[in-house]
C-alpha cells in the first residue's frame, strides 16, 4: 500500500501569556491508502491540533507549526500556497467530519443549499465554472445518491429542511455525506459520535465503516473511546500530552498493549474489569513539559533515564512502535 | 445491603409539559416526559436509571425532588409523602435528598469563591457560627480530596474532575441520606472517570448514603449500581438487578441498547453477534398507539399496535413491560434483526 499521508516530526506550539504551549511534539504518523487510523487520547492531548496541522489551519498567531513536514501524496502541505490548498486540498482531497454537526451547519440555510455548495465546489475544481448549468441535474443526482448511502430515509425531503429540524444522528449522517461528496482521498473524522447516544453511535459507525470500504478512502478517526477505535480502525495511534506514545495495528495493539500509559488507560474502561483503576496524578502542563518521557510522573515503571531524555521510537513487534524505555513486553505477562 | 427498607418510593409518577402553539400560545397537547412510573429505592443501595437522551431520565430526577411540579402520582421519602408539600416543609426534605447536576462547572457560581459556595448550603439549612462554618467547609474539602486553601479559589481554576468533587462537597456538607446524580461522568476522560467513580463508592460507604444514578452510559451504570431501571420515552420498560439485566436482558429495547455498547474488538477475540438498533426514538409529542417501542421493535406482533404493555414481574424478580417476554437465547436463535 502507498503512503497517502506522512507526518514527520511535527511540532505545534501555541504562544500564550503563560508561556509557550507545546501542543504537539515531534509526532510521526503515516496513513496508507484505504487505511483507517484511530488517533486515541484523552482531552487536551493534541489530537485535534494534529488534525488541524494536517490541514494547515492552525490559527496563527498564537499557534505555529514550529517543526516538521506533512506529506500528502508526496507533496508537503505546509509549503503549499494558501490558494492551492483551498482549491485542491481542504474540503476536496482531505475533508473533515466535525464533532458538533449543529455548530458546523449554517442555521440560516437549508440542508440542500449547504450540500449543493459543496457539490458545486467540487465541479468548479474539475470543470470550467461557465458550464455549471449543465451539471445541475447531475449534481442533484449525486447528492441524493450520497444521502441514500448514509441511509437517510427519503432524502428528497431533507434538502428543504433546516439543520435544527434534524435529529443529532441525522445531522451527523448529512455531515458524512457532505464529507464524502467530493470523492476525498482522506477523511478526518474528529470525534463524530461523541454527542450521540450509543444506539445512534452504533448506526453511524456502521455506515462509516461500510462507506469507507466502498469508497476506498483513508480515514483519520479521532476519538477518546478505545472501544470505538477498535471497531473502526486498522491501526491505533495513542497520544499522550502532545506526544505519540504507541502505534500499532489494531490486532497487535489490543492483544499486547505495551506502553504503561496505554495499559493504564485500558484498565480505566468499565467494560474491561469489574474493579476499575484510575490513573493517579494529572497530565503535565504543556508549558515547560518534563524533559524526558511526559508520562514519567504517573508511571510506576519509571527509572532515572525516563526523566532525562524522551525515549526514541522503537519497534517491539512487527509494525508495533512504541516510545518507552521500559515497555510491558509479551513475555512479561 | 439487600432487603433494606425503602427510602424512596415513587408511585405512578406523571410529569406532562404543555405544548403550546406558536399562535396565541394555545395549548395544543401534552408532552409526556414521565408517564406513570413506579419505583422503589432501598436504603443503602445504588439505583440506576438508564436510557437514551430525551427519554425523561432527568425530568424524573427533578420531579422526585419537586424541582418540577408533578402532574399526578406520589413520592414517599422514608415513609413520608414529599410530593406537593408546602414550601416551608420542602426545605427540610431538600437537605436530605440532594441532586448533583450534570455539569458541575456550570452549577458553581463563577463569581463566587469556593468557600462562599460551600458556606451557602449551611447558611440556608443550619444555624452555625462563622468559625464553625469555616471548620466544616475545610474538613469537607479535605474529605473530598482537595486542599484547605482551595476555599479562596474560583471554580474555573479547577479541573473537570475536581469540579465534580466540589459538586459533591457542597452536598455532603449537609449530611444528606439520598443523592441523585444526573450524568455524573459526562464530559470526563476515562482515566478521570475511573478515579471519580471509585471516589463516589468510597464516600457512599463512609457516609452511609443511598445513590440514584441517572445516566446514558450503560457501563458506568453497570459498574456503580445494584439495581437498574431502563427507561424509554417516559416509561420504565425493564427493571431489576443490574447484573441480571445486563447478563440476560428481556425487553427488546434493553437487548438492543446493550448490544449497541461499543466493545473492544480485534482478531483473536470472540466478538459477539452485533445487533443494531433500528431508527431513532419517535417524537415524544405524538407517540405511536400501543407499545412505544413498536416502530423500532424487530419482534413486534399485532397486539403491540393496539395495547400498551403493562409492566409485570417475572419469576426472577425483575419487571418487564413487553407483550412477548423472551429470553436472550430465543432472540439469538431467531436472529436476523435488521
Amino acid at each position: 500500500m502507498l503512503n497517502l499521508l506522512e507526518v514527520i516530526n511535527l511540532s505545534v506550539q501555541f504562544d500564550t501569556y503563560q508561556g509557550m504551549v507545546e501542543a504537539v511534539d515531534e509526532a510521526n504518523l503515516t496513513i496508507k491508502k484505504g487505511e483507517v487510523v484511530g488517533l486515541v487520547g484523552e482531552s487536551g492531548c493534541g489530537k485535534t491540533t494534529m488534525a488541524r496541522a494536517i490541514l494547515n489551519v492552525i490559527p496563527s498567531p498564537p499557534g505555529k507549526i514550529s517543526k516538521g513536514q506533512v506529506f500528502f501524496q508526496g507533496r508537503n502541505i505546509l509549503l503549499m500556497e494558501e490558494k492551492e490548498l483551498n482549491l485542491s486540498i481542504r474540503g476536496k482531497a482531505i475533508t473533515l467530519i466535525p464533532q458538533d454537526p449543529l455548530g458546523s451547519f449554517n442555521p440560516l440555510f437549508s440542508i440542500g443549499t449547504q450540500i449543493k455548495d459543496i457539490a458545486r465546489q467540487k465541479l468548479i475544481s474539475q470543470s470550467e465554472p461557465k458550464r455549471l448549468g449543465n451539471h445541475k441535474e447531475e449534481m442533484k443526482q449525486k447528492i441524493l445518491m450520497m444521502l441514500n448511502k448514509v441511509k437517510l430515509p427519503t432524502p428528497e425531503t431533507f434538502l428543504t429542511r433546516y439543520p435544527h429540524e434534524l435529529s443529532g444522528g441525522q445531522r451527523q449522517r448529512v455531515m458524512i455525506a457532505m464529507a464524502l461528496l467530493t470523492d476525498p482521498l482522506l477523511v478526518i473524522a474528529d470525534e463524530p459520535t461523541t454527542f450521540l447516544d450509543v444506539t445512534v453511535q452504533a448506526q453511524i459507525l456502521e455506515i462509516l465503516q461500510h462507506l469507507v470500504r466502498e469508497e476506498h478512502v483513508s480515514v483519520l478517526y479521532i476519538t477518546h473511546n478505545l472501544a470505538v477505535a477498535s471497531k473502526i480502525s486498522d491501526r491505533i495511534v495513542v497520544m499522550y500530552a502532545g506526544q505519540i506514545v504507541e502505534s500499532a495495528s489494531t490486532d497487535s495493539f489490543f492483544a499486547h498493549p505495551a506502553h504503561p500509559y496505554t495499559r493504564k488507560l485500558l484498565e480505566c474502561l468499565p467494560s474491561q474489569a469489574r474493579e476499575i483503576k484510575g490513573i493517579p496524578g494529572n497530565v503535565p502542563s504543556l508549558i515547560n513539559p518534563p524533559k524526558g518521557c511526559r508520562f514519567v510522573s504517573r508511571c510506576d515503571r519509571a527509572q532515572s533515564e525516563c526523566f532525562q531524555k524522551r525515549p526514541l521510537q522503537e519497534e517491539i513487534a512487527s509494525d508495533h512502535w512504541i516510545h518507552c524505555y521500559h515497555p510491558i513486553l509479551k513475555n512479561e505477562e | 445491603m439487600r432487603g433494606g427498607h425503602p427510602i424512596l418510593e415513587i408511585k405512578n409518577l406523571k410529569k406532562y409539559f404543555p405544548i403550546r402553539s406558536p399562535y396565541l400560545r394555545r395549548q395544543t397537547g401534552w408532552l409526556k416526559a414521565v408517564d406513570g412510573i413506579n419505583l422503589t429505592v432501598k436504603k443503602g443501595e445504588s439505583f440506576g436509571i438508564v436510557g437514551e437522551s430525551g427519554c425523561g431520565k432527568s425530568t424524573l430526577g427533578k420531579t422526585i425532588l419537586g424541582i418540577y411540579q408533578l402532574n399526578e402520582g406520589e413520592v414517599y421519602f422514608d415513609g413520608e409523602k414529599i410530593s406537593n408539600l408546602p414550601w416551608k416543609k420542602i426545605k427540610s426534605i431538600r437537605e436530605k435528598i440532594q441532586y448533583v447536576y450534570q455539569d458541575p462547572g456550570a452549577s458553581l457560581d463563577p463569581w463566587w469563591r469556593i468557600g462562599k459556595t460551600l458556606r451557602e448550603p449551611l447558611l440556608i439549612h443550619e444555624q452555625l457560627s462563622a468559625i464553625e462554618m469555616n471548620e466544616k467547609v475545610k474538613s469537607i474539602l479535605k474529605e473530598v480530596g482537595l486542599e484547605e486553601d482551595h476555599i479562596y479559589r474560583f471554580p474555573h481554576e479547577f479541573s473537570g474532575g475536581q469540579q465534580r468533587r466540589l459538586g459533591l462537597a457542597r452536598i455532603l456538607i449537609l449530611n444528606p441520606s439520598l443523592i441523585i446524580f444526573d450524568e455524573p461522568t459526562s464530559g470526563l476522560d476515562v482515566s478521570v472517570q475511573a478515579t471519580i467513580l471509585n471516589f463516589f463508592k468510597e464516600i457512599k460507604e463512609t457516609h452511609h448514603l443511598t445513590y440514584v444514578f441517572i445516566s446514558h452510559d450503560l457501563e458506568v451504570i453497570r459498574m456503580m449500581t445494584e439495581r437498574v431501571a431502563v427507561m424509554y420515552l417516559g416509561k420504565i420498560v425493564e427493571n431489576g438487578d443490574t447484573e441480571l439485566i445486563f447478563e440476560s436482558p428481556r425487553h427488546p429495547y434493553t437487548q438492543l441498547l446493550l448490544s449497541a455498547i461499543p466493545k473492544i474488538e480485534y482478531r483473536g477475540k470472540d466478538v459477539e453477534m452485533k445487533k443494531i438498533i433500528v431508527g431513532e426514538p419517535p417524537d415524544p409529542q405524538n407517540l405511536p398507539p400501543g407499545c412505544r417501542f413498536r416502530p423500532r421493535c424487530p419482534f413486534a406482533i399485532d397486539i403491540c399496535d393496539q395495547e400498551e404493555p403493562q409492566i409485570q414481574r417475572a419469576t426472577d424478580g425483575r419487571c418487564v413491560a413487553c407483550h412477548l417476554q423472551r429470553t436472550k437465547n430465543q432472540v439469538i436463535h431467531e436472529g436476523g434483526i435488521l
